[in-house]
């Protein structure tokens, strides 16, 4: 009976995983609800000013952080859209400049940090062995702590800067994926296909990467879309205390540490990046969810 | 279940002895010569020598971790190099202050956030679960720097409402300052029969409790929410409605205790986003706490400081997960 129901059960499972595939009709479903087009555009509006910024910025050398000292804090309006910093340097210009930093940041570390923890979770997920519970322990003790704190450990250890804020953020950011694709791997190496490649005699390699891999992509792909605001939001933290992008380069979070002080009179140098990196976050978020949701329910 | 305590306990022992030799080996190889930080600007190479003597720094590295442990075993966690006290004596100064604002926070958070999860799940579908969908997905991707400028503009400024940073008005220190017994300013003030100050305490409070705490809680009414929705396509859900039980029995009898199983498991992670969160809002509200000593620290290098709060955050971080794991297994039976 109880065989029963276990067989029962991964055949539901298999089922449940024919719909869990992305197919283009929920594609289309999904730019069919207006909150997730709306996140989509204005996720493809960022990473358009990300990619052309020297175009869509007024004033391209102040938005790499050359100082403007005769226009100190103009309020935004007439020649400066969005107003100008402490050194007068115009805050639009600031923006869509730091969008390369802050977007392609956030990509850059969930990008490395899926890229490392996927094979190593496809690994210890299919092998039981001493090397599978060696890469579970280490997921198990990176997750032990909290990642935001190894992240500023590792700043202060290599340095702060752009490229060693997102390493030190890779760092306790795979474990995450590794975990996760380690037990999708778990419950789909018992369904009939996998079984029936091993009996075939296919290579380990070969039944992970062909059987395996495509069907576990989706939960992966979901997370990785929702993890892209966390990032974006972290990279801020670190450059918020210090510990990631450095002065005069443009990155959101330092922008609006920048303004800090004088957010009382001059409230624009912080608010407004501080707008920027909220409403890419909720797109991100809004969006990853709307595809959660689409995926979840059934067709 | 005594078994599951032991090794839950062993484990706990296990991390608590990782952290410690990560956080050691960790600072040891931070970039500076520690000594000259210690002995400060100007020092001349003997008394850099004559420092380094003092601070053991001229022993081994395993030697040196053996001492740091014992040392740790008491209660010792060595001078701070910025304020030249000893840290355990600034972090236990330090503890209560943050530790108000983060009770209070996690209280909020948990409860408030179950409740809106609850509303959402309850009226699923309709405009009130679209309305906390959204405010929930706005919560949780506002950085919480952005949103404490926030609070301050417009509660202190535009409303002036709240106060705009530190622990007590300026004049009330003088009147009625506060007397330090526990170290929670709340606490104190009210045994003192201090009510002024125990006021004017809690309106210093309000903002930074609400920006610690807006985060949590739309991570908490999300889970809730979305947990409470699965549980209740559950065929024991089903077979209940059949035999006739009313909706609301339903909902809240059956559905939610098994809904808020992995609702604890959040609420233990809360504890370090908050702990951490605290860094950002006690430096722009000016809240004389831990988190502004930890950021004090690592501007200025200040190792053994950074050792310290580190291993406290690390140790609060493990412990609150370990005793949510514990509750979990106490809460709901079926985890094995």
């Amino acid at each position: 009976m109880a065989r029963h129901a276990h067989s029962y059960e991964t055949q539901a499972k298999q089922v449940n995983r024919e719909h869990r595939k992305v197919k283009w009709f929920q594609l289309k479903r999904l730019l069919r609800r207006k909150a997730a087009f709306v996140s989509l555009l204005i996720l493809v509006l960022a990473l358009m000013s990300a990619v052309f910024a020297p175009l869509i910025a007024p004033y391209p050398n102040q938005g790499r952080g050359e100082v403007n000292l005769e226009h100190r804090l103009k309020a935004p309006g007439s020649d400066y859209t969005l107003g100008t910093d402490i050194y007068g340097r115009d805050l639009f210009s600031r923006v869509v400049f730091g969008a390369r930093i802050s977007l392609f940041g956030g990509i850059c570390i969930v990008f490395f940090a899926a890229l490392i923890g996927i094979p190593l979770g496809l690994w210890a997920g299919y092998n039981e062995g001493i090397s599978g519970a060696l890469i579970s322990r280490l997921v198990e003790l990176f997750l032990s702590f909290p990642a935001t704190l190894i992240a500023m450990a590792i700043s202060i250890l290599i340095g702060a800067g752009w490229s060693t804020a997102i390493i030190a953020l890779i760092i306790p950011w795979w474990p995450w994926y590794t975990r996760l694709v380690q037990a999708e791997v778990l419950s789909i190496k018992q369904t009939l296909y996998v079984e029936a490649a091993q009996m075939l005699g296919y290579g380990r390699l070969y039944i992970i990467f062909r059987h395996i891999l495509p069907n576990i992509m989706t939960p992966v792909m979901v997370m990785i879309l929702l993890d892209l605001g966390p990032a974006i939001i972290t990279i801020g933290l670190l450059s918020f205390i210090g510990l990631g992008t450095q002065p005069p380069m443009a990155d959101w979070g330092l922008m609006v540490w920048e303004g800090a002080p004088n957010i009382l009179s001059e409230w624009w140098i912080s608010i407004v990046p501080g707008c920027a990196m909220f409403v890419v976050v909720i797109a991100f978020n809004v969006f990853g969810d709307a595809l959660k949701e689409i995926l979840d329910s059934n067709g | 279940m005594l078994l599951f305590l032991c090794k839950r306990f062993a484990g706990l022992i296990a991390l608590l002895l990782i952290l410690s030799a990560l956080v050691f080996f960790f600072t040891r190889s931070l970039p500076g010569d520690v000594a000259a930080l210690y002995i400060g600007g100007n020092a001349k190479a003997e008394q850099i020598e004559i420092a380094r003597l003092e601070l053991g720094l001229d022993k081994p590295l395993l030697v040196q971790y053996k001492i740091y442990m014992k040392k740790l075993l008491h209660a010792d966690m060595g001078v701070s190099l910025r304020t030249h006290r000893p840290v355990f004596k600034d972090l236990m100064e330090k503890i209560p202050m943050s530790f108000e604002l983060v009770f209070w926070a996690l209280f909020i958070a948990t409860f408030f956030g179950v409740f809106t999860g609850v509303a959402a799940a309850y009226f699923h579908g309709s405009l009130i679960d679209d309305v906390i969908k959204w405010v929930t997905s706005a919560a949780v991707s506002i950085p919480i720097f952005f949103l404490a400028l926030l609070l301050q503009l417009f509660f202190f400024n535009y409303l002036g409402w709240f106060p705009l940073q530190g622990r007590l008005d300026s004049f009330l220190e003088f009147t009625h300052p506060i007397e330090n017994i526990t170290g929670f300013s709340m606490v104190d003030t009210l045994i003192t029969g201090n009510l002024p100050a125990f006021f004017n305490v809690i309106r210093h409070m309000v903002l930074p409790v609400a920006a610690l705490c807006v985060g949590p809680w739309g991570i908490i009414a999300r889970l809730t929410r979305s947990s409470l929705l699965d549980i209740m396509e559950q065929d024991y859900i089903l077979a209940a409605r059949a035999s006739g039980i009313s909706e609301g029995v339903l909902f809240f009898v059956y559905g939610l205790r098994n809904a808020l199983s992995p609702v604890l498991t959040v609420i233990g992670l809360s504890v370090a986003i908050i702990l951490l969160s605290t860094f950002y809002v006690e430096m722009i509200f000016n809240w004389p706490g831990v988190g502004y000593y930890s950021l004090a620290a690592i501007i200025s290098l200040d190792y053994t400081a950074l050792m310290g709060v580190t291993l406290m955050i690390g140790a609060v971080y493990v412990i609150a997960n370990t005793t949510m794991d514990i509750v979990r297994r106490v809460v709901d039976p079926r985890i094995k």
